[in-house]
C-alpha cells in the first residue's frame, strides 16, 4: 500500500497535505448507530486501540469520546487482568 | 436479583473434563442460594498474553450469573481456595449477554479475520503510528521463515496456540501457517529421499567390495545423514537469530 503514509501524514499529522489547517473531524468510533460495544472479551477490537508496546492509545489519536475512552480503558485492563492481552510488549 | 458476569481461569495442566466439574461445582455453589447460572460458556485452553504462576496456557470459563450477593460471594470464595484457579473477575453487569460472547464468535468466524483486520487498518490508519503497515510486510516472511525450522510441537496445538498468535500478529494468516508446512513437508521428504539413496548406494558398494569395506560403510552412511541434519538446523539456527532481531 504505497499511497497509505501520505495519507496518514495528511490525516494526523498536522497537516502536510493540499489543505495545510483543515483536518476533517473524526467522530467517535463507539458512538453513533452501528456501533461496536466495548467489552472486555473483544479482544480483537481492545487490540486495535493499544500500541504495538500494548499501551492504550490516546484519544487525540484514535477520536473515540471521552466518556468511550474511559469504558474502553477500563475493558483494556480488565483484559489485562484475565491474561487476554498483555500489559507489555517487549 | 442482580447479574453477574464472571470468568475464571483454570491451571493448563487439568484436562476439559476436570474443568467442566469445577465449572459445575461453582454452578452448583450458586444455585444452592437461589440463584441461577444462564449461560456458560467453555472458551477453551487459551494461551495467556503473559505468564501466571508459571502456566502459559489456561483454561477459560465464562459465567452469566443472575444471583443474590451472597451466592457470589461465597463462589469467589471457592475460587480463592481452589488451587487449579488462577484467577477470576467477576462484574455486575445491567444485563446479562444474549448469544456466544465476542470471544466464541471470533472463534467461530476466524474466515472472515483478514476482511476485519482491514477495517482496523483503515480505521486506525489516521493515528496508530505506522503499526499496520510497518509489521504487515515483514511478519509473515518472517513466521513462515521461523516454522520451517522449529515450530514443530507447536504445530500440532495449533488450535490452542493460534489465537493467541493471530492476536499478537495479526498478519499471521492461516495460509502462511499452511504454506510453511508444506513447505517443511516438502523439504523433509526430499531430504528422507535423499538419505536413503545415499544408504541404498553405500549398502551397494558394501556388499561389491565385501568385508573389507564394511569398515567403510558406517562412516560413509552416518557422513551424509549427519549433513542431512545439519542443514536444516542450521536454517532453525538463523531463523531464529532472524527472530530475535525482529524482537529486537
Amino acid at each position: 500500500m504505497p499511497p497509505a503514509p501520505k495519507q496518514r501524514r495528511g490525516g494526523g499529522g498536522g497537516g502536510g497535505g493540499r489543505r495545510p489547517f483543515f483536518r476533517r473531524r473524526k467522530t467517535c468510533p463507539f458512538s453513533g448507530r452501528g456501533a461496536p460495544k466495548i467489552d472486555y472479551k473483544d479482544v480483537r477490537l481492545l487490540q486495535r486501540y493499544t500500541s504495538e508496546r500494548g499501551k492504550i492509545m490516546p484519544s487525540r489519536i484514535t477520536a473515540v469520546s471521552t466518556k468511550m475512552q474511559r469504558k474502553l480503558a477500563k475493558a483494556i485492563k480488565r483484559a489485562r487482568y484475565l491474561a487476554l492481552i498483555p500489559y507489555l510488549v517487549k | 436479583m442482580p447479574f453477574y458476569e464472571n470468568v475464571f481461569i483454570a491451571r493448563q495442566d487439568i484436562s476439559t473434563p476436570q474443568v467442566e466439574s469445577l465449572a459445575d461445582d461453582f454452578t452448583k455453589i450458586i444455585e444452592d442460594q437461589g440463584g441461577t447460572v444462564a449461560k456458560r460458556e467453555y472458551w477453551g485452553l487459551r494461551g495467556l498474553a503473559y505468564r501466571i504462576k508459571k502456566n502459559r496456557k489456561a483454561h477459560y470459563v465464562l459465567f452469566n450469573i443472575d444471583a443474590p450477593a451472597e451466592a457470589v460471594h461465597e463462589m469467589e470464595r471457592q475460587m480463592r481456595l481452589h488451587e487449579d484457579v488462577l484467577r477470576y473477575l467477576t462484574l455486575r453487569v445491567d444485563e446479562l449477554e444474549e448469544g456466544p460472547s465476542a470471544m466464541m464468535q471470533r472463534r467461530g468466524g476466524r474466515e472472515d479475520r483478514e476482511g476485519r483486520d482491514g477495517r482496523a487498518g483503515r480505521e486506525g490508519r489516521d493515528g496508530r503510528a505506522g503499526r499496520p503497515r510497518r509489521d504487515e510486510p515483514q511478519a509473515p516472511q518472517k513466521h513462515a521463515r521461523a516454522e520451517k525450522g522449529t515450530d514443530r510441537p507447536a504445530k500440532t496445538e495449533a488450535p490452542d496456540a493460534d489465537p493467541k498468535s493471530g492476536d499478537d500478529a495479526p498478519a499471521d494468516t492461516a495460509g502462511d501457517k499452511t504454506a510453511g508446512k508444506a513447505g517443511d513437508k516438502a523439504a523433509d521428504t526430499a531430504g528422507d529421499k535423499a538419505a536413503g539413496k545415499t544408504k541404498a548406494a553405500a549398502k551397494a558398494k558394501a556388499e561389491d567390495s565385501g568385508r573389507g569395506a564394511a569398515a567403510r560403510k558406517k562412516p560413509a552412511k552416518a557422513k551424509p545423514a549427519g549433513d542431512d541434519d545439519a542443514k536444516p538446523s542450521a536454517k532453525a539456527a538463523s531463523a531464529d537469530e532472524d527472530e530475535t532481531k525482529g524482537d529486537a
